[in-house]
């Protein structure tokens, strides 16, 4: 089934990347830096966690905005991704009243948005690292493959909760406390050197410590992902996906009449 | 036009709706409820089955809620049936709504990208045809400005444009003919006739009956969520408008979850032959401005009798228009006469007794009946108001009715117009007479 969705996704590509342009051009168009935004944002964040670190706060930790810097940016893609695409369905109900096209457009566009988002803050991450003394390493190789795994978290996640939001209002709600709670079991403020052994082991069952952690590897440690960790995290993501894509086809034939 | 290869097919299909009584969307409401849901199923369709073939045009009729937009949004995979299969084959463009899904703050122009993007255009597509559709919704220099500075008419305009711009196998189109001016319906209407010339499968869910006269092959009733009828549009039409109004005679129009049990088709449609084929309408209490006069003579009853059934005429055929009338006081030298206007308000006919040199009437205190007759009723089809009239020699109204009795008009000729002009055509055959 899950097969048969993908193709009729990939005959609507046209529209979901029409969906994909509009969701960036209108978050902040109206604003006078408009597209700007899409970059300041990423940059007054950096600041901050300077400033605060490292200025007031006084971590020892070398270069720690940048480790948390690193961690943000991956977090901010899945968080944004999953709460936007959470509520995408019953917000866009005018459009799943009246025309056909294939549900899944609606949570793949809002997850294809934060990605973009992603791309756009390594505008950001990239110059920070070269003044930080850091250089160009074949580890960076490895962003392109961690983004896929997170992406495919992410869209699995997105395509569960935004079928179930449209039968129970309440995840809307319920999802930023369990993201924030989320946010504090992901190694993104802290690193897991921090924690005794046996919770470390227990913070890498969760998948997006296996992304975070794939992350700081490249771009912080020089260092290739752990292997194990990395599979361990793929396994999972792919079957949140079909899982995911599963429990939507099977909740999508009522959406026009629930929304 | 039409050829055999079936493109929809729709089998047994029936479709519920639930309708919440009370909506139990949060948490608490599901753990407190759980297994109480509110609702009541709202039955939709049951049991449809029909076919239709490449090419066709098709229209669906019904009185609102009857199952003609559910149908079609099956069609379009927008609904799922509970029971039943609908296989649609070939590319489906439905306008089941215009402008769904436009953008308010982009420009006219970036809105007919993303609006084809979602009726499953490509990019590249939508450049080849940008000019024609720009063209085509007449909206200068307007395209470039974002669409919620546009007036709802040029929302339409652009929305339309899009959507006929695709050259879909079939196209679904949900009331949506009455968009804009008259001459851009008169273009849309002309849109249409060259995809159904291009052997497009149209299928109409329409109130405008007149225009599925015109422009579909087969008419398909719906009633009750069922089919209650289909074939030649003349037939149909005829068969729905006559049982439309007698429902609204009767006050049974009103919605109910509940569907009639008795809702097989003979017998109503015998009911309708059986009776008197005349309206009563109206009681003589119902005063309003739409009425005036001395009341020296007062208007109690009209009736309008024709072949067809209540309130409905066959053009060409012949119908009369009977008065009852008071007369409260003697009167000299008075007349009667009849108005018969568009729902517009254009007049179409008018005339009354002194006109038509009847004669002087003087009537002394009483009740009588004058009946209007025509043999052969010429206006085309549509819905018409009559207005009655009883006037003094010096024009002074004794009782005048405006608006007093509607009727509607059927036609099986697709002559067009405002009336048919008696006529017939003669060939001078060459070879015998030169």
């Amino acid at each position: 089934m899950v097969f048969g969705r993908i193709g009729e996704v990939w005959k609507y590509r046209e529209m979901l990347w029409s969906m994909i342009l509009s969701e960036l051009r209108t978050r902040y168009r109206g604003s006078v830096l408009g597209f700007l935004w899409t970059f300041i944002n990423p940059l007054l964040t950096l600041l901050v966690y300077t400033f605060i670190f490292s200025k007031i706060m006084k971590v020892t930790m070398p270069h720690y905005s940048l480790f948390m810097f690193i961690g943000l940016l991956a977090w901010n893609l899945f968080a944004t991704g999953v709460q936007a695409s959470a509520s995408v369905i019953v917000r866009q109900g005018s459009l799943v009243k009246k025309i056909y096209f294939p549900r899944e457009i609606l949570p793949l566009s809002v997850v294809g948005g934060s990605v973009i988002n992603y791309l756009f803050s390594l505008v950001i991450l990239v110059p920070f690292l070269l003044i930080s003394g850091y250089q160009p390493t074949i580890y960076w190789l490895f962003v392109p493959l961690i983004l896929l795994l997170e992406t495919i978290f992410t869209v699995g996640l997105s395509l569960m909760l935004s079928s179930l939001t449209v039968y129970l209002r309440d995840i809307e709600h319920m999802l930023g406390i369990f993201l924030m709670l989320w946010f504090y079991l992901t190694p993104v403020v802290y690193s897991t050197t921090m924690l005794s052994p046996n919770i470390a082991q227990l913070f890498k069952l969760n998948p997006m410590s296996d992304v975070v952690l794939s992350f700081q590897s490249a771009l912080y440690y020089n260092e290739s992902p752990h292997w194990k960790l990395f599979v361990y995290g793929l396994v999972i993501s792919i079957v949140v996906l079909i899982f995911g894509w599963w429990l939507f086809g099977l909740l999508n034939r009522r959406f026009a009449e629930e929304v | 036009m039409t050829n055999n290869e079936t493109v929809i097919s729709v089998q047994n299909v029936s479709k519920n709706f639930r309708v919440h009584l009370e909506r139990n969307h949060t948490l608490k409401e599901r753990v407190l409820y759980a297994g109480r849901a509110k609702y009541r199923d709202f039955v939709a369709l049951s049991d449809v089955s029909l076919t239709i073939s490449k090419g066709e045009s098709v229209g669906l009729i019904g009185v609102n809620g009857s199952g003609k937009s559910t149908l079609l949004k099956l069609m379009s995979k927008i609904l799922y049936p509970d029971a039943g299969s609908v296989t649609v084959q070939g590319r489906v463009s439905s306008l089941l709504e215009l402008g769904a899904g436009f953008h308010p703050d982009f420009s006219g122009r970036e809105n007919i990208f993303m609006n084809g993007a979602l009726l499953g255009l490509s990019r590249k597509e939508i450049n080849t045809k940008l000019a024609e559709i720009i063209d085509f919704s007449e909206l200068g220099d307007f395209i470039d400005e974002p669409v919620r500075s546009y007036s709802s008419g040029m929302y339409m305009r652009l929305a339309f444009s899009v959507a006929v711009a695709v050259d879909p196998e079939i196209i679904l189109i949900d009331e949506i003919l009455a968009v804009g001016d008259a001459a851009f319906q008169a273009k849309c209407m002309n849109r249409l006739r060259e995809l159904r010339a291009r052997e497009t499968t149209i299928i109409i869910v329409t109130h405008d009956t007149a225009a599925v006269e015109r422009f579909c092959d087969r008419v398909i009733w719906m009633h009750d969520s069922q089919v209650k009828m289909e074939g030649k549009p003349i037939n149909c039409i005829q068969a729905y408008l006559a049982t439309v109004f007698k429902a609204s005679n009767d006050g049974s129009n009103k919605m109910s979850f509940e569907r009639s049990e008795i809702s097989a088709p003979s017998i109503e449609t015998k009911l309708i032959q059986e009776t008197t084929n005349q309206v009563h309408i109206k009681d003589f209490s119902e005063e309003s401005e739409l009425r005036w006069g001395t009341g020296d003579v007062v208007i109690e009853d009209i009736k309008v009798s024709s072949g067809s059934g209540s309130g409905l005429v066959q053009c060409g055929e012949p119908l009369a228009i009977t008065i009852r009338f008071c007369v409260k006081k003697a009167v000299k030298d008075i007349d009667f006469g009849i108005g018969i206007f568009t729902v517009d308000d254009m007049q179409c006919y008018g005339t009354n007794t002194r006109l038509d040199r009847f004669g002087e009437i003087t009537l002394n205190p009483g009740t009588d009946l004058i009946t209007f007759q025509s043999s052969n009723f010429c206006l085309l089809p549509g819905s018409y108001w009559i207005d009655v009239a009883c006037s003094a020699a010096d024009t002074q109204a004794h009782d005048y009715w405006r608006k007093a009795v509607q009727i509607q008009v059927y036609s099986d000729k697709n002559d067009v117009g405002i009336c048919r002009v008696p006529h017939e055509w003669i060939l001078r055959d060459s070879q015998h007479d030169l």
